[in-house]
């Protein structure tokens, strides 16, 4: 399309157009907008909002764009993260304020066209897109393990090393929402010392929760019925104060209606769950036999184990004979989808659904389930009416 | 890194009039303070809007966006904590919820057509 040369619109003009272009002109609004191009445009980006970043902004609410420079962009809110996409148009979206709408006509002055003068301020050919996404969540565990809290005796070496110890202000380049960078602090058993945001290091914590675990059975103290009191007398000449403090909050719940307000139960799953992994770290691979043997004898009397207690965690192959557990977690895979099931079809060929949804589920979303995920990037096939999963392009 | 994106105290009323392929100066040279062209809206029904480009009409609609765009300003500031430091933000300054769409094909204007050919 072309431009004319630079010049003033009139009225005369305008009126010309109108009868060449065979419109009447009663047929037409009587204010005509001559379109200029501005004296230069600004740099502005357009980001395409979906209903609950568009809240946000409306009320006056702040949301983040989070990462680093090698990551690909997110953008956040207080609650939920989203993919950031440039999209391109083949059309030109010219920008204009102050436009007038048909809905904002003004009537007619002495039954004369009105002329306004609007200026372009930008020519934009793409534009951001928000798709929802799972926080990505590895590298917090990541840069975390490095300053991992292995007990007081090692702190000061620890501190006078280079290593790197994260504030809260710190992990603001972790690609989450504040809500779920503390929901993923909390499954990480993170804790704060000092405004220093830290993990337990594995064997440590081991040694922590045995020395817990010990001290319920040399009481033999209910494990429905704990006082948590007399923990914090009993051990803290073994464990520092805000570390046992965790360490009773992460593994207990409160009892309610408990005569003195004070009395905790265990968290049988998060407890046997712990012990299994303790096991499976030193042998890696198990008779599933033996192990759930030495698992049940390794937690305190009263506790159940259970194998739905390690999904996520560890993988049992029953068509070995014997059959075999290993150690399998979750947070060691992938955080993007198809990498993931990339590498879950190299460990094993065929999944059923119950096996591979622990793998999936935490990459679903509210648009796409673990059922629309496994559509979308595996193979359904059944043996004996039984639903598995295999590659979808087999090598 | 992060980049924070707020909303101006005061948002512009900016509009979109999305037309088909680009805008090109008939003498190639720069675009900057040109004229464009006439919009005018029809009194049909459906308020039609008219965009009349040098001789090309085009006639257009009023779409409401499924998904209403930010119009974002990319700002450098001093940090608040540090003199020498920078840091950038984005200011919304607009929001913008309908664009005007001229998609169909322009149509020529043939002036000077001698009357009873």
């Amino acid at each position: 399309m072309d431009v004319d040369d630079h010049y003033d619109r009139t009225l005369n003009d305008v009126k010309t157009v109108i009868t060449h272009a065979k419109l009447e002109e009663d047929d037409l609004h009587p204010v005509s907008q001559n379109l200029y191009f501005g004296t230069q445009f600004e740099n502005f980006k357009f980001l395409e909002l979906n209903n609950t970043v568009l809240e946000h902004l409306e009320v006056g609410q702040r949301v983040v764009f989070r990462g680093e420079e090698d990551d690909r962009a997110v953008l956040c809110t207080e609650s939920q993260t989203f993919e950031v996409k440039e999209a391109e148009t083949s059309n030109s979206m010219l920008l204009v304020p102050n436009l007038r709408w048909s809905e904002d006509m003004l009537p007619s002055v002495n039954d004369d066209r009105m002329l306004e003068r609007r200026e372009i301020v930008g020519i934009h050919y793409s534009y951001y897109e928000l798709r929802v996404c799972k926080p990505r969540l590895k590298k917090l565990r990541r840069i975390l393990q490095v300053s991992a809290y292995r007990g007081s005796e090692l702190e000061s070496e620890l501190q006078e090393s280079n290593v790197k110890f994260y504030t809260s202000d710190d992990l603001e380049t972790i690609q989450a929402s504040k809500e779920e960078l503390k929901d993923a602090l909390n499954v990480i058993d993170a804790v704060c010392l000092n405004g220093y945001w830290r993990v337990l290091d594995f064997d440590y914590h081991y040694r922590i929760l045995s020395l817990f675990l010990d001290l319920i059975n040399s009481n033999s103290w209910s494990i429905e019925s704990i006082p948590a009191a007399e923990v914090l007398s009993e051990l803290k000449d073994l464990i520092p104060e805000l570390i046992l403090q965790h360490l009773v909050k992460i593994y207990t719940d409160p009892v309610e209606n408990s005569d003195s307000g004070s009395m905790v139960k265990l968290k049988a799953d998060k407890v046997c769950r712990f012990l299994a992994e303790a096991l499976l770290r030193s042998l890696n691979r198990f008779n599933l036999k033996d192990f759930l043997k030495a698992w049940q004898d390794s937690v305190p009397e009263g506790l159940k184990v259970d194998v739905k207690q390690l999904e996520g965690l560890a993988l049992i192959d029953s068509d070995t004979k014997p059959p075999i557990i290993s150690l399998y977690p979750e947070s060691d895979l992938p955080e993007e989808i198809q990498p993931r099931i990339e590498e879950l079809f190299t460990v094993r060929e065929k999944w059923t659904f119950d096996q591979i949804k622990p793998y999936v589920e935490p990459l679903a979303t509210a648009q796409l389930n673990v059922n629309a995920l496994l559509t979308k990037y595996a193979r359904p096939f059944f043996v004996q009416n039984v639903k598995h999963y295999c590659a979808r392009h087999k090598k | 890194m992060t980049i924070i994106v707020k909303t101006d105290e005061k948002l512009n009323d900016f509009s979109i009039i999305e037309v088909q392929g680009d805008l090109e100066s008939r003498t190639g040279g720069s675009l900057f303070s040109q004229f464009v062209g006439d919009l005018h809206f029809s009194k049909d029904k459906n308020n039609t809007p008219i965009l009349i480009i040098g001789h090309h009409i085009l006639h257009g609609k009023s779409v409401k966006l499924q998904k209403p765009f930010a119009i974002m300003k990319k700002v450098r500031k001093v940090k608040s904590n540090a003199e020498d430091e920078y840091e950038t933000e984005y200011i919304v300054e607009a929001i913008i919820k309908k664009k005007l769409l001229f998609n169909v094909r322009p149509k020529p204007i043939i002036a000077n057509v001698p009357k009873n050919v």
